[in-house]
């Protein structure tokens, strides 16, 4: 079990910490994903566990004892970079023994360690190729490879995919799922492509400006955001949030932004919810979620402002005043710039933030 | 604006006429394509389409390119060759011309105190037979040159490998250092030579300080062993900068991540420096090796000034040999050829120098 005890860290001359009072759990056998923008500390604290780097203040613990003070080379951590890092005048053999031959390992041993890694990774074909003349997957083989050799107690994995073609990506990363099951490693993994963290993790921790805002299981995380920065974060394209009060106009209630109104499905406000201005609230519901729909059962009502087409999909821009929404619609949609949309949501679908950003306790009921 | 157009509308431009024939050459025969305002009048319009219609799949029309006039562009073409000419002509006069002079020379035993180069006796290979069968001192020179590129190119890489290992920690009056370390480079040959010279006196510096500690001084300059180690303290003190620089920019590009992943993987710095570091540096160790190299089988102006290759030949450099023959002896031809062998031989070093590397310098990305 490693553990992240208040993790700070403070590059000179910054002003504002990369790493700021992050604490994290990871249990034996779990994979995490670090999912944030880049520039939010990701990868920093991920070279303080390596120990790369040294906190400026709080602790890295594995079973519940500090590893801050113990060499780099037996923390038992294994670390992949995003651009493999792979020594490129070696061969794939002599990369895999590596790790293993600069702490004299027994020939015999080394051998076996190489025999046994190359035919997890597929390299077998590969092993006596120079580095320098591979591929970007087979490279991110060789540098997961020659982390396995080692045989690491935590994998760290730095954005493995994300210099790998769309086709490679995918491949690696059932590859990456079929190692987990089959090794059963600790993964923490860095990522800022929330496909691959919500494919790959077993948890998600999204990280903003060097802080932790949310931990959270995979299958939870996008289903019920906690906070609405992670709304606005998770999903292509992510949550509608419109922020404003709540109001009730005969007898419906709408939540009002900069003058337009979005009325809510019937059903009923949690009670500590309160009506009127000056009552600041955060309001969201998925692109996927809002549907167009007649005039006379439309929630709210604006006009075209753009179409992006997907493939499977449209993204249809709707704005009304201030407010913009963005909706997922059918391909075959058929619109002018400027015509009317009506939507509708459903009542299950609306989520409710407070003022601060965090999720309510009690969403909308039904009336 | 409620016309619903094809979304990519503005991509295929060029319909096909309306008589039904094939568009030769849009530019002109499609006026519309010249102008992007006119093609899509509702270019905002929106339609999202199902399957992509057969004008979606119709590729777009080339952009338009006004068709060149041939003249306007032949013109400048002949205009640029026309002003090179001048360049071209002092480069066959100064340079191209003389090598084939010298080189033909090389073939006769011309000599300037005898006769004109147009009557001298073409003695075909004779020259070049003489200098490697016969000439005891050309052979001897040329050995003695590349002991000379040996031993002080490999004191030169070992100090300019240290030092840039060295500058790449951070310690007090880095920069002050870094600009004197450079600072030698800097110096004309000339000068350096006739410092050195100075400094290698019986009387001179050196054998004061060695006095002072109380150490017998040498006669440094009259001695053969100790005269040519005079030459390679000067040539190293003058060119292991340019190893120092050399290398140190080496040192700072190599990229960060494999050193460490050797040290993740528990190599030690020995270790990490030996098998991760080194040899991404090879290629830029072999340039700064070449470089060298080819100024060292040149060097003459120090080895002048300190030794006249002196005592005897004990010191004598190819350069100074040719020297001698042909401004001494006035054996022009003979040293043409001498120029000519030693310039074979260099291109053959600096060829087997850049072998084992070529890979490494000519591959591009990683």
């Amino acid at each position: 079990m490693i553990e992240l005890v208040k993790l700070t860290k403070e590059y000179p001359g910054a002003g504002v910490p990369a790493v700021d009072d992050l604490s994290l759990r990871v249990e034996d056998g779990e994979t995490i994903a670090l999912l944030g923008p880049s520039g939010c500390g990701k990868s920093s604290t991920l070279n303080m566990i390596a120990g790369l780097e040294r906190p400026t203040s709080g602790d890295v613990r594995v079973d519940g004892r500090s590893i801050l003070d113990v060499a780099i080379e037996k923390r038992g951590v294994g670390l992949v970079f995003q651009d493999y890092a792979v020594f490129s005048s070696m061969t794939v053999r002599r990369n895999l023994a590596f790790g293993l031959e600069v702490r004299h390992a027994p020939k015999e041993r080394v051998r076996e360690a190489i025999a046994k890694t190359a035919k997890l990774l597929g390299l077998e074909a590969k092993l006596d190729v120079k580095a320098s003349r591979l591929g970007g997957s087979e490279l991110q083989r060789v540098a997961i490879g020659r982390t396995l050799v080692a045989e690491p107690s935590l994998l760290l994995l730095d954005e493995p995919l994300s210099n790998l073609e769309a086709e490679a990506r995918l491949a690696m990363r059932q590859e990456l799922r079929r190692l987990r099951q089959e090794l059963g490693l600790t993964i923490v993994y860095v990522t800022h492509d929330q496909v691959e963290a919500l494919s790959l993790a077993d948890r998600v921790a999204i990280m903003h400006c060097g802080r932790l805002i949310e931990t959270e299981k995979t299958s939870v995380v996008v289903e019920r955001p906690q906070t609405v920065l992670v709304a606005q974060f998770l999903g292509a394209p992510p949550m509608n949030v419109l922020s404003g009060f709540f109001h009730e106009i005969s007898g419906r209630l709408a939540l009002r932004q900069g003058g337009a109104d979005f009325f809510l499905p019937p059903g009923r406000l949690p009670a500590e919810v309160k009506l009127g201005g000056g009552r600041h609230y955060f309001c969201g519901a998925r692109p996927e979620d809002l549907h167009l729909t007649s005039p006379e059962k439309a929630l709210f009502s604006g006009a075209a402002a753009g179409l992006e087409r997907r493939g499977g999909d449209s993204v249809l821009d709707v704005v009304s005043g201030a407010v913009e929404l963005k909706v997922v619609v059918a391909p075959s949609t058929n619109l002018d710039l400027g015509s009317p949309v009506h939507l509708t949501v459903d009542r299950e679908q609306i989520h409710l933030f407070d003022s601060s950003g965090r999720r309510l306790p009690n969403q909308l009921t039904a009336a | 604006m409620t016309s619903a157009l094809q979304p990519d509308a503005d991509l295929t431009p060029a319909d096909p006429a309306p008589d039904g024939r094939k568009p030769q050459n849009p530019a002109t025969e499609d006026p519309t394509a010249e102008d992007p305002t006119t093609e899509d009048p509702a270019g905002a319009s929106l339609t999202a389409q199902g399957p992509a219609s057969e004008a979606d799949l119709r590729p777009a029309a080339p952009p338009s390119v006004a068709s060149r006039p041939p003249k306007a562009q032949r013109k400048p073409r002949v205009q640029g060759r026309f002003f090179t000419v001048p360049g071209q002509i002092v480069s066959l006069v100064v340079l191209i011309m003389p090598l084939l002079v010298a080189l033909y020379m090389s073939f006769t035993d011309w000599s300037p105190t005898r006769s004109s180069l147009r009557d001298a006796a073409f003695t075909g290979l004779d020259n070049y037979k003489e200098l490697l069968v016969y000439d005891d001192r050309f052979v001897e020179a040329v050995l003695r040159t590349l002991f000379l590129a040996v031993t002080s190119l490999s004191l030169e890489f070992v100090l300019g490998l240290t030092l840039a290992v060295l500058f790449l920690r951070t310690f007090r009056g880095k920069r002050f250092l870094f600009s004197a370390f450079l600072t030698p480079m800097m110096v004309l040959p000339v000068v350096v030579g006739y410092t050195f010279w100075m400094l290698f006196q019986a009387n001179g510096p050196i054998n004061q300080i060695l006095h002072l500690i109380g150490l017998a001084g040498v006669e440094w300059l009259k001695s053969s062993n100790l005269a040519f180690a005079a030459v390679v303290v000067t040539e190293v003190w003058h060119w292991t900068p340019l190893f120092f620089l050399i290398l140190l920019s080496g040192l700072n590009s190599v990229p960060e991540n494999p050193v460490r992943a050797a040290v993740i993987l528990g190599a030690s710095p020995r270790q990490v420096f030996w098998k991760v570091v080194f040899p991404m540096l090879r290629p830029v160790v072999a340039v700064a090796f070449v470089v060298r190299a080819m100024e060292v089988v040149k060097i003459f102006d120090e080895v002048f000034l300190l030794t006249r290759g002196g005592p005897g030949s004990s010191t004598e450099t190819v350069s100074l040999y040719i020297y001698k023959l042909a401004f001494n002896d006035f054996q022009l031809a003979y040293g043409a050829a001498a120029a000519f062998l030693t310039l074979t031989g260099s291109l053959i070093m600096v060829h087997l120098l850049l072998t084992p590397v070529r890979d490494q310098l000519m591959e591009n990305g990683r």
